[in-house]
């Protein structure tokens, strides 16, 4: 559904930020985008909806598909009517508007007619919470609350994919695992593709079908649900697992490094 | 008590013009952070339009008024597109400079045009006729007018609170990029807060005009509204309303009280005055967005 095929991301023409990123999110799957802070994730997903037009950054090499369609050429705008949203990181929500009117505006991406009233009910069914805030003013509500809004605000638009960039970010373990929780819902019964960036992996790796690992603006590893929770670079340094108490040899660190890789 | 209440009402009458003309300042700080300097240039070539329509070309009042209204929409549509829409993404102080310029290039051009300092009058479509009521006499074109402009301005106060493109632009003002990842197209939106801006500047320059008479002195009544403006907060709109109201009774009651204990005219001082002091209890006016903090 989505193809990303070797793109460099350059800010300012001379800061290389995405050294050749290559992924791809088969329709109505959960892919994991993992990796530390500056790794390029974030980069990567405002390439994919151009926003990083707006920061003087373009994509120098490579093509970004979305369902057959080339994403380069087309605006922000466009991009989320045709069915990908994105979530941005940090919420940014529209601080003065209302709970409800906020995610009226999200219901500007919409492709096909449906009934509003019909939209907030759905919104306020996975998030109940929002349902009582419909009047507050959405810059007041807390973290979590913010959070719940930034995604039902996406999804009034009915995407066909989304992008969910860090929906953990500065939330308790027991509200990550609530919006966690709800993800998930929300893709088994809307179908709808999932691009998550995280960095929280173990949480991510939970609901993912695939996930992919960066580093230095470059994929470093890839692998299906299962084979990344299992190996063993990603237990120790997204997951936190090793042996303790054993001594380490750092010659055995990141094996990956060493190993030759043709992404 | 007669003085009094005639200053309160020739305030009232003024205040809802300055409204009016800082609304449109308001719409395009809401909706780009711009803060329009030019608003005064184009409220005078709105007026000057619209007394070439309906004299120089000769055309009927009403198509007159139907001619620059159209032109002025022109007018508001290309300044976004090849002036403003090239500084997308750059120091909004950029972009403010240009309205400056913007400001002293209407004035050369009203110049070239139209020549410099002659007064100006259109064919009357107001009455003019004295009202008496309650002891204080008004002319009939005054209360006129003081409806007309809260007419528009109740008008834009619910198409931003209730339709679809002003929930479009209020969002816009809020979060550029993530207005764009919801699908609204902000070029859309730009151009619609200039068109509704340069549209509210003909409306108040042939209000202004049909009152004093069209000239290049037009353009200082922008420097009234400066105040006003930041009086109400930048960007609220019933800010500018009861803002732009207040300041034209204080210039009034000032007028009345303070003129002969100063022994000049003290008109043009006391709205900045007022405005400092407000500035200093309430830093975002009185009615504007407290920036939303959450530590």
């Amino acid at each position: 559904m989505l193809r990303l095929n070797n793109v460099e991301v350059m800010f300012n023409k001379v800061i290389l930020v995405l050294r050749g990123v290559s992924l791809h999110v088969p329709a109505h799957s959960i892919a994991a985008l993992l990796g530390a802070n500056g790794a390029g994730k974030t980069t990567a997903l405002n390439a994919i909806t151009g926003l990083i037009k707006t920061e003087l950054g373009e994509v120098t090499e490579g093509t970004i598909e979305f369902e057959g369609k080339n994403l380069l050429r087309m605006s922000t705008e466009e991009i989320a009517q045709s069915g990908l949203v994105q979530v941005m990181e940090g919420r940014r929500l529209f601080a003065h508007l209302t709970v409800e009117e906020n995610l009226r505006v999200g219901a500007r991406a919409k492709r096909e007619k449906s009934s509003m009233k019909e939209d907030l009910e759905m919104i306020y069914g996975y998030f109940p919470r929002l349902r009582d805030l419909s009047n507050a003013t959405a810059g007041y509500c807390s973290g979590g609350e913010q959070q719940m809004i930034s995604i039902g605000r996406a999804l009034m638009g009915h995407p066909k994919m989304m992008l969910l960039d860090e929906p953990s970010m500065g939330l308790s373990p027991l509200l990550v695992k609530e919006i966690f929780r709800i993800i998930k819902a929300i893709h088994e019964e809307k179908g709808a593709a999932i691009l998550l960036v995280e960095q929280n992996a173990p949480q991510a790796l939970d609901i993912a079908d695939y996930g992919y690992v960066m580093e230095n603006g470059r994929i470093v590893l890839d692998g299906t649900q299962k084979d990344l929770k299992e190996n063993e670079d990603v237990k120790e340094f997204y997951m936190g697992l090793s042996e303790v108490g054993k001594k380490k040899s750092y010659r055995e660190v990141k094996h990956y490094r060493r190993r030759k890789r043709w992404l | 008590m007669a003085e009094l209440l005639q200053a309160l009402a020739s305030g009232l009458m003024v205040g809802s013009l300055y409204s009016l003309v800082g609304l449109g300042i308001v719409v395009i700080y809401k909706s780009t952070h711009v803060f329009n300097f030019a608003q005064g240039g184009l409220l005078m070539v709105g007026a000057y339009l619209a007394w070439c329509f309906m004299e120089q070309v000769g055309l009927p009042i009403w198509l007159g008024l139907i001619s620059g209204l159209a032109s002025a929409v022109m007018i508001g549509f290309l300044i976004e597109r090849f002036g403003m829409r090239k500084l997308v993404g750059q120091p909004i102080l950029s972009l403010v400079i240009v309205t400056l310029a913007l400001q002293a290039f209407i004035d050369g051009i009203v110049t070239l045009f139209w020549g410099d300092n002659n007064y100006l009058v259109y064919p009357k479509f107001l009455p003019p006729n004295p009202v008496e009521f309650l002891n204080i006499i008004l002319s009939l074109q005054h209360i006129i007018i003081f409806f007309i402009t809260m007419f528009i301005i109740g008008l834009f106060i619910i198409f931003f609170k209730y339709s679809k493109w002003g929930l479009d632009m209020r969002a816009v003002a809020e979060d550029h990029q993530a207005g764009m990842c919801m699908g609204i197209s902000t070029k859309m939106v730009f151009i619609l807060a200039w068109v509704i801006s340069t549209l509210l500047a003909y409306i108040g320059g042939v209000l202004l005009g049909s009152i004093n008479g069209v000239s290049t002195t037009l353009h200082q009544i922008a420097a009234n509204c400066f105040p006003v403006v930041l009086l109400g907060g930048l960007e609220s709109i019933p800010g500018v309303l009861i803002a732009g109201l207040i300041v034209g009774i204080l210039e009034y009651i000032s007028g009345l009280y303070l003129d002969p204990i100063v022994g000049a005219s003290t008109r043009e001082i006391v709205p900045y005055i007022i405005l400092v002091l407000v500035l200093i209890i309430k830093p975002y006016g009185l009615f504007g967005l407290v920036r939303i903090e959450r530590i």
